[in-house]
């Protein structure tokens, strides 16, 4: 209970989601000041020749807008600023303290129009971009804020920690929409790593680990599920925090208080097989299979472990049952093509791999597979191929990964890739 | 008179068996070889610190070495340990220094450091491990030491003292070195040298890995650091090499390798080089030639898992464990990687036929490791030694333990059985191991083992029994080909079987090995014949030769006259 307390206590301290106003215009101007080119820079300070004139009333605007936000009369200076970027259209710092205004008065709409004004004149630059998301997040414009928060992602967003962890936050909350929990966890693993505590974080969390496809806002007080969201997220935020007793201890009382609960079971099979207790995790995921008969990947968790472990022939009804009841799944036929492979049934295993592939052509683990079989089929040329192109999106997603966000799996193949932000636990 | 010794040596160890040799007991059922552990009684007090600091620099884990050489030429293979030091994130309270231990020929050691002039333990000699070769061929066995720092090249002067000759030879290879291998790649008769590099590593550039909420640190993955290329020096006969990284196509590639195995995969008699990596793909260095090598990992099926990912790959070795006349190579991997045995399809391919070694390392991180022949019956069979990398393994995870322990595999017609709880006491115990080195230190014909461990003493194991099966030692001499004799091909029939053997170099993690051969013969009573073909093309054919001995055999001469008659007795 200390350790809940302590969580809520530090979460009133860390203005994760909402920003006093004054706190995140500082924290963007000098985001973005910080992250301007030099050229840039030099440019923002060099006046565009305009007349004595202009030039006074441009002072006199600025001076005033900085006067009204620095003393809390947002509309006015809302207003003030508005009237200097209209004279001067290429102060970036007039947009970026309109923008941010904008966005801290709730005006999504606008702020999105303001940033993506600001985004246009400073493209080497992060930030605007992940502001643009932001507004867009808030507007409902998922895809739009997804692509524009990665887009700031990987043009940076200089040493502003408070918002790279917004940014981080925001694309697991998207992520987590989209249905790719594996990466959401990722995501939330990340920000847990680096000591965030927040209680929206924690219940992201529970629904990335129990795969429901929400927002935390969505989880209201009073929401049914609240309490064993939250229990799950809290556990995985301590095991993300390397307080393995602690989670340890959460995640037991957790599937003591909801044994036959959907998701529960997966969730701590998954945590036992990070604490490399393998027949724990088969026992987890075997429960989870009686209490959602159509559970696919704790099927497949259980025949990878097989044929990890080289008892391939042990995983092959579990595969094909996974296949079955969710024949769409990449996965399933990717883990079932390599239990095939080693079972010396090269034909229905690239029959199957070659199903993967067409799901997931761009997953390299597939090609990887699928140049082996071909391989043993005698089909050189066609090895070759997937050779390549496993080696050229290998690299791809290498690069990708040293960028940012790490795509997850359901399936952890290498126990160190899984947590890009730990020891080698 | 170098080899007059050699020869006294081994005919006085044979006749006072310093070692109490057990001998074969009456009744039908053979006891097992075991391995004794004998450390105490060698005399060997040296200790590995590992220097752990509060903030868990990398290069603490990592080590240490160790060699097994035989420096004073007496016959008797003395050890080289290797110890942290002094380093930008390491200040020793107390001077930590590396150690030299003459074998005295009676199971005890002494230790010659200070004379030696091998100690080490300056400012940016934070020790890893170290390569010993003849690497000047004028008889005195040199060494090569690896640090995180600046490596040292030792030349042996040959009165049981050392010169550092670093600078001169050009072979600091700075930042941080792991394994070296010496091997002669263009078959020009000189001992050429393969560095592998870790990761870009120095105390501000460390990062912080390990739980942010108590501020306590782990060792970070290596991913977390950025890889480097590999070095490959040219000995141009004059005791200066020349970096050849580069036009090698060594630097092709950047890695974070450890172990690292020089050997021929494709049998065309040049030595091709395959690198353990950590967290990026093995490579497998395919000498084309001409001084040019490609990187094949991935095209052969050893450079990732099986599921198409990277793993820690750390201790490597080669040989021809089915004898089928192609080397194999296996790699060791931290836990829940699985260690692989690649077999050599023969056409530059690689299977994973790992079978009972797989499951039996699933929990377990391996380092040193070497294929040899313990039981004398004429095939390679296979030690690993293991610890996991993180000490505060532990407190994550369960099932894994931070000590970890050695595990013995017989090789039973081509097939590994896991025989460690019948190989001695040592085998129930736990160590955080590193470097593992073999040699026959009491030149009583079967191989003993010693195993370096981070921040604990090191463990020297006597074999028992190895020697009741027959064998017969060769010290090959080279004449035109590299002193060490690497890529030389040792055929012999013995009992109507034939055996082959191939002198790879390298091996293990942070070690190097006896350099002479004993060939098992099992219990045949005689051997018909020993051919052994040089790298330089020249062939001596042997016959009429003695048993459980050793020989000393020179290039294109044979065997020195008399001697076998002399070791008989």
């Amino acid at each position: 209970m200390m350790w809940l307390n302590s969580i809520d206590a530090e979460s009133k301290l860390i203005p994760f989601l909402s920003y006093p106003v004054t706190a995140l215009a500082l924290i963007l101007g000098l985001a973005v000041f910080c992250s301007l080119p030099a050229r840039a820079q030099q440019r923002r300070t060099r006046p565009t020749t305009q007349t004595p004139g202009a030039q006074q009333s441009f002072d006199q605007l600025k001076s005033q807008a900085d006067q009204a936000r620095e003393a809390g009369r947002l509309e006015e200076a809302i207003a003030l600023y508005r009237k200097a970027v209209a004279l001067r259209p290429k102060w970036v710092e007039g947009w970026w303290y309109l923008a941010t205004l904008l966005y801290d008065q709730d005006q999504y709409a606008e702020a999105a129009r303001t940033f993506k004004q600001a985004a246009a004149l400073q493209p080497n630059v992060g930030a605007p971009s992940v502001m643009l998301g932001l507004c867009e997040f808030r507007l409902g414009d998922y895809d739009n804020a997804m692509k524009h928060i990665r887009q700031g992602r990987q043009l940076g967003v200089g040493n502003n920690e408070e918002l790279s962890r917004v940014m981080r936050f925001h694309e697991g909350l998207l992520l987590l929409l989209k249905g790719d929990f594996e990466t959401a966890q990722g995501v939330f693993n990340g920000l847990s790593y680096d000591n965030v505590n927040h209680e929206d974080l924690i219940i992201a969390h529970g629904l990335a680990s129990l795969r429901i496809p929400m927002l935390p806002a969505q989880v209201t007080r009073d929401y049914r599920d609240r309490e064993l969201i939250r229990r799950a997220g809290l556990a995985e935020h301590q095991a993300a925090q390397k307080n393995m007793s602690d989670a340890q201890t959460e995640y037991d009382r957790l599937v003591a208080d909801y044994p036959k609960s959907p998701g529960v079971q997966y969730a701590y099979g998954r945590f036992l097989l990070a604490r490399r207790n393998d027949e724990g995790a088969v026992a987890a995921f075997q429960k989870e299979i009686e209490n959602s008969p159509t559970h696919a990947l704790a099927r497949l968790q259980i025949a990878y472990l097989k044929l990890r472990d080289k008892e391939a022939a042990a995983g092959l009804k579990l595969a094909e049952e996974a296949v079955n009841l969710h024949p769409r799944l990449p996965l399933g036929h990717y883990i079932l093509g390599r239990i095939l492979f080693d079972t010396g049934e090269t034909a229905k295993a690239i029959e199957e791999l070659e199903t993967a592939r067409r799901l997931a052509p761009n997953e390299p683990r597939v090609h990887f597979a699928l140049s082996r079989a071909y391989i043993r089929a005698g089909r050189k040329a066609e090895a070759e191929q997937a050779r390549e192109t496993f080696a050229r999106l290998n690299k791809m997603a290498e690069e990708a990964a040293a960028q940012g966000v790490t795509r997850g799996e359901a399936i952890d193949e290498n126990t160190e890739k899984a947590k890009p932000d730990s020891p080698r636990q | 008179m170098k080899y007059l010794s050699f020869v006294a040596v081994i005919a006085l160890s044979l006749a006072i068996r310093p070692w109490s040799m057990p001998q074969a007991q009456g009744g039908s059922a053979t006891p097992p070889v075991t391995f004794m552990d004998v450390t105490k009684a060698s005399g060997i007090t040296w200790t590995h610190d590992n220097g752990r600091s509060e903030a868990r620099h990398l290069p603490e884990t990592c080590g240490g070495g160790g060699v097994f050489f035989d420096y004073n030429n007496d016959g008797w293979m003395d050890i080289y340990l290797v110890n942290s030091g002094p380093s930008d994130f390491y200040s020793p309270k107390t001077p930590i220094r590396n150690a030299l231990y003459r074998n005295n020929g009676d199971g005890t050691f002494t230790d010659v450091t200070e004379k030696a002039g091998v100690a080490c333990g300056q400012m940016g000699q934070f020790g890893m491990g170290a390569a010993a070769a003849d690497f000047d061929g004028d008889g005195w066995v040199d060494l090569y030491v690896t640090n995180y720092g600046r490596n040292v090249l030792f030349h042996n002067n040959g009165d049981g003292t050392f010169t550092d000759v670093t600078e001169k030879a050009g072979v600091a290879a700075p930042n941080w070195s792991t394994c070296a291998t010496w091997f002669d790649y263009d078959n020009d008769g000189k001992l050429d040298l393969f560095v592998s590099s870790f990761v870009q590593y120095s105390a501000s550039g460390n990062v912080f890995c390990g739980d942010n909420r108590l501020g306590r640190r782990y060792y970070c993955i290596p991913r977390v650091f950025k890889p480097r290329a590999s070095f490959l020096f040219h000995n141009n006969g004059n005791g200066t090499f020349t970096d050849v990284s580069k036009e090698s196509g060594i630097a092709s590639v950047q890695g974070k390798s450890f172990g690292a195995v020089a050997t021929d995969i494709n049998n065309d008699g040049l030595m091709d080089l395959f690198v353990a990596n950590d967290t990026v793909a093995n490579f497998l260095f395919i000498n084309k030639g001409h001084g040019k090598f490609e990187e094949i990992g991935l095209a052969s099926g050893v450079g990732y898992s099986e599921a198409g990912g990277t793993r820690s790959g750390m201790g490597v070795d080669a040989t021809d464990y089915d004898g089928d006349g192609w080397q194999d190579l296996f790699v060791a991997n931290i836990d829940q990687e699985l260690f692989s045995l690649y077999h050599n399809e023969k056409d530059l391919t690689f299977t994973d036929q790992a079978g009972e070694i797989g499951p039996a390392t699933r929990l377990l991180s391996g380092w040193g490791l070497k294929f040899f022949d313990y039981d004398n019956d004429g095939d390679p069979d296979l030690i690993l030694a293991n610890g996991h990398p993180d000490d505060m393994v532990e407190v994550q995870v369960s099932r894994v333990k931070y000590k970890e322990p050695l595990l013995l595999f017989e090789n039973v017609n081509g097939q590994f059985k896991n025989v460690s709880m019948q190989s001695g006491e040592i085998f129930k115990k736990d160590f955080p191991a590193r470097g593992l080195a073999v040699a026959d230190i009491d030149n009583d014909g079967d191989l003993d083992v010693l195993v370096i461990n981070n921040g604990a003493p090191p463990i020297l194991l006597r074999n028992e029994g190895g020697n009741r099966n027959n064998w017969l030692g060769l010290q090959l001499v080279a004449k035109q080909s590299n002193p060490a004799a690497v890529g030389a091909i040792i055929t012999w029939t013995a009992g109507g079987v034939k055996h082959s053997r191939l002198k790879t170099s390298g091996g293990s993690y942070l070690a190097s090995h006896d350099p002479r051969e004993i060939l098992g013969l099992g219990k045949a009573a005689k051997i018909e014949s020993v051919e052994i073909k040089w790298p330089s093309g020249k062939v001596d054919k042997l016959t009429n030769l003695p048993i459980n001995t050793y020989v000393k055999v020179i290039e294109g001469e044979g065997v020195v006259k008399g001697v076998a008659a002399a070791k008989v007795k």
